[in-house]
């Protein structure tokens, strides 16, 4: 039965009750539960089994910047881990309160404020991604950042694990739309950068917490730029014979200057499941496009993408629609993890020079897991220097293996795989606490040491988020 | 190629039993995952549109969360209390949750069961002790009686509901008056108790059916054909949940709101030059299945313009107060919600027409003019 065996820091319940008032802080054993995971998929499958990956000893709710500074102050001089969350979607462990201590839900804190004039929305850094794209859209505005946890993430969290929506080729990750930020550290002091349109004064250091997945402070506001309501939509599809032929069109719509909105190739496995409704797609690579914007803009790069895939075979709106329709369908882990089928998705980037290699080596390495049922691949973010491709698996452990064992197995088949190919071991989940293990071999061991050396600048006593990425 | 047939492509090229012990699980295990199990394991996919989960804020209460802790108490694996179970009460059944979701669950529904269990084994909130002895001495979950006096006997018989009898005791005579204009004479009942539907949402099935039946041969006995009522959530009781317990009306049971729809050429209008928004109560645009109702009978007022808030229809956000869990649960919360529909509200007019006299109360303040939806109809007609 689940309860908390032991205190790992007493007493700090009533201090905190004491520092910023009672309803805002909570040590009940079923709010400890809720915050000791986030959507890292092994954590998961241990939680219908009554097991919990780390307790933490407290709760806090803060409802504006002063209540963090006083809890951030509180960790320092007491020597407690703190923990931000947000939405508890990461996919990597991020959010574990391995150590025990402080977990800090930033959702209280979601206040919206739209500057028209200069396409800017300050947010707290609690707002949810779709009241906050839903609040856009109401006054005639879009952030074009959608997620595919849009319904459920955080823009506190977005910014701590460099997100990016579906809508990245044309509007960018969220290091594109960042452009101003307040952050509390340690001891607990307030940084505000404040926003511009860019600034060349010193070394860009709010980029310091993109991606810093709360190693360095809490984020607690964040100011981001925003785009007028797209005036025209044209909704695109093609086949083509292979991979790379997709890969060489969508290449050269880049180099041309065209930014879709969306873009995503499927390998043959997976097209089979979104071109359902095309026979002639079988065995086929589908491409869906989604271009959005000026219709005057629009219409031009409708012209490039159909003379890039002049040799494919354009199949229409539908493929596209079904994708609008199902794309925040996430139905795959809550129908099969209670089956016992271990699935996760893992995202990795590279040039294009050595993309067929890295994507062929990738869903070898997945298929050689004994217990592999699985293993297939969508491209789903372009740039004009390359390419990320999202790999998804599922798999039945063999009775010898935990699903734990078979989890690790497949998961450092791929890392390694991505790394032999030139790749980077993650291009938008981050690191957590699953990819902790190759972070150093991914940057090198000087720019490792390096982070290694601001980490404990900027938090010498290492109290948040304790244990994360291994620094 | 079938939107399943791809999987099973997807899985050609696994080893032979790795293969064929998912083909097993799939054919004979599949289907007994069940829906409890099914949303604890979704990354809350439909917590934007929770009232609850938004304003309070917290995974506890979010709508997987609470999946998860009921499962986690249903398996034992957390210790069943009061404490522990608390979590489950913090859903006003809204059912918006239902709109948004993959599998089309709704929390509510999918906690029902073990808040009935639980009840049974004597675990619920204290705080819900007194509002359901009420219910029992009182026949209403606030305690006093409610005595009409324009009884009689007739076709048509207009039930207000305990929370109007309670707040808005004068509400009734325009309500009727408009109901004349309609063509209904209506007459009340000698004594007006509550549907049971705190019971229900508290889980005692027992309290809430016999509160039901009481009802439904009240109902019967006065040859009534026609039941109109003032609380979207009385006639989603009477309507939707007495049948489903195999209840049997012989009338049929109308919201104030679908009786103004079904004659609404009956009313000459005046001209309203004004600005309005409106607040779609849950039980009414989800629960009843009437998401555009206000705006539909609004539209028919010249001069009357209502701009729509952010939220409306099927994917309105509740006040906050429906269905009273929240009064008696976390009343600091349910002020929370009341004050984050409210300002939402403002931000089209502060003139603002609900279709529900629990609403009105909860979004009533200093700078607000809440109408119930017959309140500004009578305001509005010749
Ligand atoms: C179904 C699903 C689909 C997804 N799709 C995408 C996708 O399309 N694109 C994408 O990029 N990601 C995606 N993700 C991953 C995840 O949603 C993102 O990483 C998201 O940015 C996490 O946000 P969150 O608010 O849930 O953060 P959390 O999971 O709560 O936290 C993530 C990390 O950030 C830290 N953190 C959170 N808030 C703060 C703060 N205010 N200050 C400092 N640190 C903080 C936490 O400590 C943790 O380390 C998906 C996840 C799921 C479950
Ligand atoms: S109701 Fe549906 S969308 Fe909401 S948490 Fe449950 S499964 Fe997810
Ligand atoms: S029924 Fe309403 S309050 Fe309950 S979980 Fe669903 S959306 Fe939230």
């Amino acid at each position: 039965m689940i309860s908390q065996k032991e205190k790992k820091f007493e007493g700090i319940y009533n201090d905190l009750v004491e520092l910023i008032g009672a309803r805002k802080v909570s040590n009940k054993i079923v709010d400890l539960l809720s915050y000791s995971h986030d959507y890292w998929p092994i954590t998961l499958f241990w939680l219908l089994e009554g097991k919990v990956p780390s307790l933490p000893d407290v709760v806090v709710f803060p409802e504006k910047t002063e209540d963090v500074v006083k809890v951030v102050r509180y960790a320092y001089e007491n020597d407690v881990p703190l923990y931000p969350y947000g939405g508890g979607t990461g996919v990597l462990g991020g959010a574990v309160p391995e150590y025990g201590g402080i977990v800090i839900d930033l959702k209280k804190m979601r206040k919206i404020q739209i500057f028209e004039e200069d396409l800017i929305v300050e947010v707290e850094a609690g707002v949810n991604g779709m009241l906050l794209e839903t609040h856009l859209n109401k006054k005639g505005f879009t952030l074009g950042h959608f997620p595919q946890s849009l319904y459920s993430s955080t823009v506190g969290g977005w910014i701590s694990t460099k997100a990016i929506g579906q809508f990245s080729t044309k509007y960018g990750g969220i290091e594109n739309m960042l452009i101003g930020l307040e952050v509390v550290v340690p001891p607990g002091e307030i940084l505000h950068f404040k926003p511009n349109p860019r600034a060349a004064v010193g070394p860009d250091l709010k980029g310091l917490f993109i991606e810093a997945e709360g190693m360095l402070g809490i984020i607690t506001r964040a100011y981001l730029r925003i785009w007028p309501y797209p005036e025209k939509r044209i909704l695109m599809s093609f086949i083509s014979d292979t991979l790379a032929d997709a890969l060489e069109a969508v290449k050269n719509i880049l180099r041309r200057g065209a930014k879709p909105a969306v873009i995503r190739i499927y390998d043959k496995v997976e097209t089979r499941k979104w071109f359902h409704m095309i026979k002639r797609a079988k065995g086929k690579v589908g491409t869906i496009i989604i271009l959005e914007g000026d219709s005057i803009l629009v219409e031009a790069e409708k012209h490039i993408v159909e003379e890039e895939f002049k040799d494919a075979i354009p199949t229409g709106e539908e493929p596209a629609k079904y994708w609008l329709e199902k794309r925040f369908d996430v139905k795959e882990l809550p129908e099969f993890l209670p089956l016992g089928i271990v699935i996760d998705t893992i995202e990795v980037s590279v040039p294009w020079s050595k993309a067929v290699d890295l994507y062929n080596d990738v869903i070898n390495a997945m298929r050689n897991v004994e217990g592999t049922l699985i293993a297939f691949a969508h491209a789903s973010h372009f740039y004009p220097q390359g390419v990320c491709f999202y790999f998804i698996f599922g798999g039945i452990p063999p009775k010898e293996k935990s699903p734990l064992d078979y989890y690790r197995e497949i998961w450092n088949a791929t890392m390694r795989a991505t790394l032999r190919n030139g790749g980077s071991i993650s291009h938008h989940h981050g690191i957590g606490r699953m990819r902790a293990m190759w972070i150093a071999e991914d940057l090198g061991k000087s720019i490792f040491t390096f982070l290694k050396k601001i980490k404990s600048a900027v938090d010498e006593k290492n109290i948040m988020n304790r244990g994360n990425m291994g620094v | 190629m079938g939107k399943i047939g791809w999987l099973l492509e997807a899985i050609k090229g696994s080893a032979f039993g790795t293969k064929l012990t998912a083909l097993k699980k799939f054919l004979l295990e599949k289907s007994k995952v069940d829906d409890l199990t099914k949303c604890a394991l979704c990354p809350n996919m439909c917590r934007f549109a929770c009232p609850v989960s938004i304003v309070d804020a917290k995974e506890t209460t979010s709508p997987a969360g609470k999946a998860r802790i009921a499962l986690l108490l249903r398996s034992n694996h957390l210790e069943r209390n009061s404490d522990n179970a608390l979590p489950l009460y913090y859903c006003i059944s809204c059912n918006v949750c239902s709109i948004w979701c993959m599998f089309g669950f709704s929390v509510a529904e999918l906690i029902r069961p073990l808040r009935a269990q639980l009840f049974k084994e004597g675990i619920y909130p204290d705080s819900l002790k007194d509002p359901l002895e009420n219910l029992k001495s009182h026949h209403n979950p606030f305690g006093f009686k409610i005595k009409n006096t324009n009884t009689g006997c007739g076709d048509t018989l207009f039930i207000g509901g305990c929370f109007l009898r309670k707040f808005y005791p004068n509400a009734a005579e325009k309500i009727k008056a408009v109901l004349k204009k309609l063509g209904y004479d209506v007459f009340e009942l000698s004594e007006e108790f509550c549907c049971g539907y705190l019971a229900y949402e508290i889980g005692d099935e027992e309290l809430f059916l016999e509160i039901a039946r009481n009802n439904a041969d009240k109902l019967n006995s006065t040859h009534a054909k026609t039941v109109i009522m003032a609380c979207p959530t009385c006639v989603y009781v009477y309507r939707e949940l007495y049948p489903k317990y195999k209840i049997k009306l012989k009338a049929k049971v109308y919201h104030t709101s679908e009786v103004i729809m079904m004659n609404i050429d009956k009313l000459e209008f005046l001209e309203r030059r004004e600005i309005v928004t409106i607040h779609d109560p849950s039980k009414l645009a989800v629960g009843l299945d009437k998401p555009d109702i206000i705006r539909e009978i609004l539209s028919r007022i010249p001069g009357l313009m209502v701009r729509l808030p952010m939220r409306y229809g099927k994917n309105t956000f509740s006040c906050g107060s429906e269905g009273l869990l929240l009064h008696w649960i976390d009343n600091e919360l349910e002020k929370e919600i009341n004050l984050e529909r409210a300002k939402e509200l403002e931000e089209e007019s502060n003139i603002i027409i609900t279709a529900s006299y629990i609403c009105k109360k909860g979004l009533e303040g200093d700078n607000r003019r809440v109408y119930d939806l017959v309140e500004y109809i009578f305001d509005s007609i010749k």
